[in-house]
C-alpha cells in the first residue's frame, strides 16, 4: 500500500533574486513495510527532495507538484498541519547525532519530551513508554538518566531513533543516519532502523551517499544526479545491471579489494552546480539518444 | 630485506590527568604498540574513533611526544629530546582529514602551498612559483587556482591543494588522516588515484590512517588494526582472505556489509 | 537585517570622515589663531564673525573646537596604540603558549578588570602628573586588558587548527605561525574592539580633561572646553552645548562603525 506519493515534484530556489531548479520532475512512491533508497552525490538533491516533503525548505522556494501523504497532499497544508505530520505522521533523522540532542538535557527528558506530542499516551504512563522504546532500540534503562556526552556515537543515533519511533510515525526520512558512524555500528545500526520499521508496518526512505549502504538496506533505488532521478527501481537489478551511464560510474567509482593495483574508475562529469545547471547541455542529463552517443559502452552491458 | 622507514618500539601515551588533588588512572590514548612500515609501501592503520589511531600518527609526526619506548623515523630518534620538528619536517608530512581546516582562509592556494619554500627559504618568489605551478599540474589544479582562495574551491580542489602544500619539499614519507573519508565517492575516487600515481613517481611511502574499510582494502599494501590504543594484528592485504585473523579484525571486517 | 547594518555603517563612517576632514584643515587653517584673545568679544553668541560664538576669553569656539580634534584623534591614535601593543603582547603569549604563563598573565589581566578603567587612570596620572602623554599613557593601560582578552581568545581558537600544525610541521618558527597564520585570522574581531576602543578612549580623555586632570592649556581639548564653559551654562549654553556635541558626534561615529562592523562579521557567518 502506498503511504506517500511524490508527483511531478519540481523545486527552485531564489539565489540573487533568480530562480534556479534544484529538482526536477521527481516522481516516486513509498510503501509500506519497503525501504527506499535515494543515492546520490553532494549538489544530486537528494536531501532537498527529504526537505520538501517536510516543507522544511526556506520561504522563498517555489515548489510545484503533489507529495501525497495518505491521500491527501501536504504541500496545501497549513504550518499547523505540518507540525502535526513531522511529529506523529512522518520522523526525519539525521547524519549527526550530536546535533540533534539537546547536551544539558537528560536523555531520558528529551525522549519524554517527544512521547510529550503523541496524546494518545497517557501522561501517567509516559515514563514506562520512553523506557520501553529505550529498551527496544538496543539501550539500557540507565540510559534514562545520562547526559548525552556520556555516550558514544552510536548510541546517540539509538537515542534519535527512540525519538523518531516515540510518537509511532508510519514513516521515516532517514538522511545518511550511519555516515558519522563507524563500521562496525553502522551496520548494527541500519539493522535496527529496519527491524523497527517492519514490526510498525512503516515505510523508510533512505538517503545515503554510500551504495553498500543502500544495497543492504534498500528494495527499491532512486539514482539522482543534479536534481533529477536518472534510474530508479529494484536495488539488485540496479546496482547489478545500472542502465544509465552515471549509475554506472557511480559504481565503478567505490573502491573495492578487487580492483587492487589498477585504478579506480573516475566519474567523467561532476555534479553541476545549481548555477551551471540551465542552459547547459550536461551529458548526464540529455536524452536518451545522446547518452548512447556519449557513453556507447553503458548500453552494451546490460 | 625491504628497509623500515618507521620504526614504532613498544610505544604508549596516557592521557591521565594528575593533579595536586586526584589521582586517576592515566587512560592510555596508545598502549605498548609496536610497528615498522617498510620504505615504498603504503600502510594503513584502521581503528574505530577513539581507538588511538590519530595520537600514534601524530607521535609518528613529532607533534605529540610519546610517554614511554622510541620511535624512530628516517634515522631520526624522534623521542631524542634534541631533534626538533623543522629537522624532519622535509622528509615526512602530514595530509589532514578535514579538507576546511587545512587551508588558512586568508592566503591563497598558490601561498598555502608555497609556504614552506617560504619558511626554508628556498629560491626567489619565480622559483618557488614555477614549482608550485609545476606541482599543481601534478595534481591536476589549473594555473588559474593560484590566486584564488579557499572558500572559492570544492572539497576535493582543497584536499588537492593540501596535498600539493605538503609534497612541495619532496618528503620521502606521507601521513594521511582520515584523507578521503568527507569526500564524494567520486572525488574520492579521483584522490585515491592521485595518491598511488603520486606514490610511484615521487617514490613515496604513505601511512594511511582511515576508519573506511572498504578503502583500506583496496589502497593499502599492510594493514595495522588498533583497538584501544593496542595494536590487534599487522596484516597483509593481498593475502588478507586467505590469513587467519585476530578476532577483533575478523569482526571489524565483517561489519563491512556485504558486497 | 541587511540594510540595518549599512546604514549603520555608512552613518558611523560619514560621521567620523566630517571631523577628521575638519582635524586635517586645522593643522593648516583656522578661523582665528585658537588662542587668540579678542577681549571685546567675550562670550558672544554665535555669529557671522564667530559662527559657535566667543568663550570667556574670547577666543573663537570654531578655532578652539577644530584645535581641539587634532588632540581627540591624536589621543585616540596613540592610546590604540598603546593598548593594541600591551594586548598583543599580553594577550598573544597567553594565548599561544597556554599552560602557567596563561594563568599567571590572566590573573593579572583578571586584577586590572577589576579596578574601573577611570580610577586606574587617575590613579597613574596622580602618579606621574598631568600632561598630554601622561594622560595617553594612562588611557593606553587602561585598554590593555580588553585588548588582550579578545586577542588572547582570538589566538586560543586559531592555533587549534589543522593550517597552523601543517605549518609547524613544515618547519615554521613561532613568529611565523604568528604572523602568518594566527593574526590575518584575529584582526576581524581586533578592528571591531578598536574601534569601540578608540570611542571610549576620547571619551575618557574628555572625563579626565574635565576634571582637570588630562591635556593642560595651551593644548585644546574638548572635555576642558565643556569644563570651561560649566560656569557660564546659563549665559552662554552654546558653548557648552557646541563642545559636548562634538564628543558625541565622535563617539557616536567610532560606535556606528564598531557595531555595522560587528554585524557586517556576524552576518557573514
Amino acid at each position: 500500500m502506498t503511504l506517500l506519493r511524490v508527483k511531478d515534484l519540481n523545486v527552485e530556489l531564489i539565489i540573487k533574486k533568480e530562480a534556479y531548479p534544484v529538482l526536477e520532475n521527481i516522481n516516486f512512491s513509498l510503501n509500506r513495510n519497503k525501504t527506499l533508497g535515494i543515492v546520490g552525490e553532494s549538489g544530486s538533491g537528494k536531501s532537498i527532495t527529504a526537505q520538501t516533503i517536510l516543507r522544511m525548505l526556506p520561504d522563498d522556494a517555489i515548489v510545484n507538484g503533489t507529495v501525497e501523504f495518505n491521500g491527501e497532499n501536504l504541500l496545501g497544508f497549513s504550518e499547523r498541519q505540518m507540525r502535526q505530520i513531522r511529529t506523529k505522521e512522518i520522523s526525519m533523522i539525521f547524519q549527526e547525532p550530536g546535533l540533534t540532542l539537546n547536551p544539558l538535557m537528560r536523555v531520558g527528558q528529551q525522549v519524554l519530551e517527544a512521547a510529550r506530542l503523541d496524546q494518545s499516551i497517557p501522561a501517567n504512563k509516559r515514563e514506562s513508554e520512553v523506557i520501553k522504546m529505550l529498551e527496544e532500540v538496543g539501550l539500557k534503562k540507565d540510559v534514562y538518566k545520562k547526559y548525552p556526552h556520556e555516550l558514544s556515537g552510536g548510541m546517540k543515533q539509538r537515542v534519535i531513533i527512540a525519538i523518531a519511533l516515540i510518537c509511532n510515525p508510519s514513516v521515516i526520512i532517514a538522511d545518511e543516519p550511519t555516515t558519522a558512524l563507524d563500521a562496525s555500528i553502522q551496520s548494527q545500526i541500519l539493522d535496527l532502523l529496519k527491524s523497527v520499521m517492519e514490526k510498525r508496518d512503516g515505510a523508510l526512505l533512505l538517503i545515503s551517499h554510500d551504495l553498500t549502504v543502500i544495497k543492504h538496506m534498500c528494495d527499491d533505488v532512486l539514482v539522482m544526479y543534479a536534481g533529477r532521478i536518472v534510474e530508479s527501481g529494484k536495488t539488485d537489478i540496479v546496482l547489478s545491471t545500472p542502465k544509465h551511464p552515471y549509475t554506472k560510474a557511480l559504481i565503478d567509482a567505490v573502491p573495492r579489494f578487487q580492483k587492487r593495483g589498477s585504478a579506480l574508475d573516475i566519474i567523467p562529469f561532476s555534479v553541476p552546480s545549481l548555477t551551471e545547471r540551465s542552459g547547459l547541455s550536461w551529458p548526464y542529463l540529455s536524452n536518451e539518444e545522446y547518452l548512447n552517443e556519449y557513453f556507447p559502452e553503458a548500453g552494451d552491458e546490460s | 630485506m625491504r628497509q623500515p622507514i618507521i620504526e614504532v618500539e613498544n610505544v604508549s601515551k596516557s592521557y591521565g590527568q594528575n593533579s595536586w588533588f586526584s589521582r586517576n588512572k592515566p587512560e592510555y590514548a596508545v598502549d605498548g604498540v609496536t610497528l615498522a612500515v617498510n620504505r615504498g609501501e603504503t600502510f594503513g592503520i584502521v581503528g574505530e574513533s577513539g581507538s588511538g589511531k590519530t595520537t600514534l600518527a601524530h607521535m609518528i609526526l613529532g607533534i605529540l611526544r610519546p610517554d614511554n619506548g622510541r620511535i624512530k623515523v628516517l634515522e631520526h630518534e624522534l623521542t631524542d629530546s634534541k631533534v626538533n620538528l623543522s629537522d624532519m619536517s622535509n622528509k615526512i608530512q602530514f595530509v589532514f582529514q578535514d579538507p576546511h581546516g587545512s587551508l588558512n582562509p586568508k592566503k591563497t592556494v598558490g601561498w598555502s602551498i608555497e609556504e614552506a619554500l617560504h619558511i626554508h627559504n628556498v629560491g626567489d618568489s619565480a622559483k618557488r612559483k614555477e614549482a608550485t605551478l609545476a606541482l599543481m599540474d601534478r595534481v591536476s589544479l589549473s594555473e588559474s587556482y593560484y590566486d584564488r582562495y579557499p572558500h572559492q574551491l570544492s572539497g576535493g580542489q582543497r584536499q588537492r591543494v593540501a596535498i600539493a602544500s605538503a609534497l612541495i619539499m619532496n618528503p620521502e614519507i606521507l601521513v594521511i588522516d582520515e584523507g578521503v573519508s568527507a569526500l564524494d565517492v567520486s572525488i574520492q575516487a579521483s584522490i585515491l588515484n592521485l595518491l598511488n600515481e603520486l606514490k610511484k613517481s615521487m617514490n613515496l611511502t604513505l601511512v594511511f590512517i582511515t576508519h573506511d574499510l572498504n578503502v583500506v582494502q583496496y589502497f593499502c599494501d599492510r594493514v595495522a588494526v588498533i583497538k584501544d590504543g593496542q595494536l590487534k594484528e599487522i596484516f597483509n592485504v593481498d593475502t588478507f582472505h586467505t590469513d587467519p585473523h585476530d578476532s577483533y579484525t575478523t569482526h571489524l571486517f565483517q561489519s563491512i556489509l556485504e558486497d | 537585517m541587511y540594510t540595518n547594518k549599512n546604514i549603520t555603517l555608512n552613518i558611523g563612517v560619514t560621521l567620523v570622515s566630517i571631523l577628521f576632514f575638519m582635524m586635517i584643515v586645522s593643522l593648516f587653517w583656522t578661523p582665528y589663531p585658537p588662542n587668540e584673545l579678542h577681549t571685546s568679544d567675550r562670550l558672544v553668541s554665535p555669529n557671522g564673525q564667530y559662527w559657535f560664538g566667543t568663550d570667556n576669553f574670547g577666543r573663537d569656539i570654531l578655532s578652539r573646537i577644530m584645535e581641539a580634534s587634532q588632540t581627540a584623534f591624536l589621543i585616540g591614535i596613540s592610546t590604540l596604540a598603546i593598548a593594541f601593543t600591551g594586548g598583543l603582547i599580553i594577550g598573544g603569549t597567553s594565548g599561544y603558549f597556554g599552560g602557567v604563563v596563561d594563568e599567571i598573565l590572566m590573573r593579572i589581566i583578571d586584577a586590572l578588570l577589576a579596578i574601573p578603567g577611570l580610577l586606574l587612570a587617575i590613579m597613574l596620572i596622580t602618579i606621574f602628573h598631568t600632561g598630554l602623554w601622561n594622560t595617553v599613557l594612562a588611557i593606553g593601560v587602561m585598554g590593555i586588558p580588553t585588548f588582550a582578552r579578545v586577542i588572547r581568545s582570538g589566538f586560543l581558537q586559531i592555533k587549534n587548527n589543522d593550517y597552523v600544525t601543517a605549518s609547524r610541521l613544515k618547519g615554521a618558527s613561532h613568529l611565523w605561525l604568528i604572523r602568518q597564520h594566527i593574526l590575518p585570522n584575529v584582526m576581524t574581531p581586533i578592528i571591531v574592539v578598536s574601534t569601540l576602543y578608540f570611542s571610549s578612549a576620547i571619551l575618557a580623555e574628555s572625563a579626565l580633561s574635565f576634571l582637570g586632570l588630562g591635556v593642560q592649556e595651551p593644548d585644546a581639548s574638548w572635555g576642558r572646553m565643556i569644563n570651561e564653559a560649566r560656569p557660564y551654562l546659563a549665559t552662554a549654553p552654546w558653548y557648552i552645548l557646541i563642545s559636548g556635541g562634538f564628543i558625541i558626534m565622535l563617539v557616536l561615529g567610532f560606535n556606528l562603525i564598531g557595531d555595522g562592523l560587528r554585524h557586517h562579521n556576524e552576518s557573514k557567518r
